[in-house]
């Protein structure tokens, strides 16, 4: 959960910064808040469908199985698909969403286990092997630091 | 036996010149992570880059992570499938936020299209166990210069 707030604080205000979103245009905020926690929907389905699984081998340390390959490079592909149809429309709105998922993705491949060839390769990979406290710790931090980032950014001062 | 993706001929000149390079280079016995995690901090930091000059410096950065992070897996023995893979799609996630971020160009949207492209050939690279990708990030910053 915490993991789900930092992302969504973290990607959502990278994306809003770097499209010059201003702070009175809720509704590219809100796409990229959307667009930067969505996908942590997937973990939810995947963790309530295979529940059996979890109960015996526990969900800490073993939610990285709970995705789908939208959390991967597919779902990076997919996700520069629509929003470069969706550009033709409004290349603001495509550059917020496309940019929060982006994050997203990013930061999941260098926080923990992944299978970022899926489907075609099924190969886990971790960058580094950090614990779960060391985990939860880097949430926090960038929870605090992106807070501060949202604040300043919501007074105008970004 | 891990089956890494081979090279295609069409590299070898390239590559010669890099592993002659990579004899010279101190190299630290680091985890190559630490390149790859570099690497995407400075393509995040690109999107907000202002002038040409800014930009041509991170992607060099950049690419100077990516030979280093195959250089220092080479040298102290840690080829694997799944050091490819990270790099694999280290070098797409930095392509993707480089060439978002120029996609108010025609050329920048050229570029988003072939990152497309390079995506779908790193699938193709591992289904067919040969690497093919096109260096983008190296095509760009020629472009930037000229």
């Amino acid at each position: 959960m915490s993991s789900t707030v930092a992302h969504a604080m973290s990607a959502s205000w990278i994306a809003v910064t770097f499209a010059q979103v201003k702070p009175d245009e809720p509704l590219y905020i809100l796409a990229a808040l959307i667009s930067a926690s969505m996908l942590d929907l997937d973990h939810l389905l995947y963790a309530i469908k295979d529940r059996g699984l979890y109960q015996q081998l526990g969900y800490k340390g073993n939610l990285h199985h709970a995705r789908s390959v939208f959390h991967e490079l597919f779902g990076l592909l997919a996700v520069g698909v629509l929003s470069g149809l969706l550009f033709f429309a409004d290349p603001k709105l495509a550059q917020v969403i496309f940019i929060a998922f982006a994050i997203h993705v990013t930061q999941d491949w260098v926080m923990g286990k992944s299978c970022p060839l899926s489907p075609i390769d099924n190969t886990e990979v971790q960058l580094f092997s950090l614990t779960f406290k060391q985990k939860v710790l880097i949430d926090i931090v960038i929870v605090i630091l992106f807070g501060g980032l949202w604040n300043l950014y919501l007074v105008g001062q970004v | 036996m891990e089956l890494i993706p081979g090279r295609p001929s069409v590299a070898s000149p390239y590559r010669g010149l890099l592993s002659f390079l990579e004899r010279w280079v101190v190299l630290p016995d680091i985890n190559p992570s630490y390149y790859h995690t570099l690497a995407l901090l400075l393509s995040v930091l690109f999107l907000y880059a202002q002038t040409p000059l800014q930009k041509v410096f991170i992607i060099g950065v950049v690419l100077l992570t990516d030979w280093l992070d195959g250089a220092t897996a080479r040298r102290y023995k840690r080829v694997r499938r799944a050091g490819y893979i990270i790099d694999v799609v280290t070098d797409r996630a930095s392509e993707a936020f480089i060439f978002s971020a120029e996609v108010g160009t025609v050329l920048g949207q050229v570029f988003f299209l072939l990152w497309m492209i390079n995506a779908i050939l790193a699938f193709y690279s591992v289904y067919s166990n040969k690497h093919w990708s096109l260096p983008l990030r190296c095509a760009y910053m020629i472009v930037l210069f000229a």
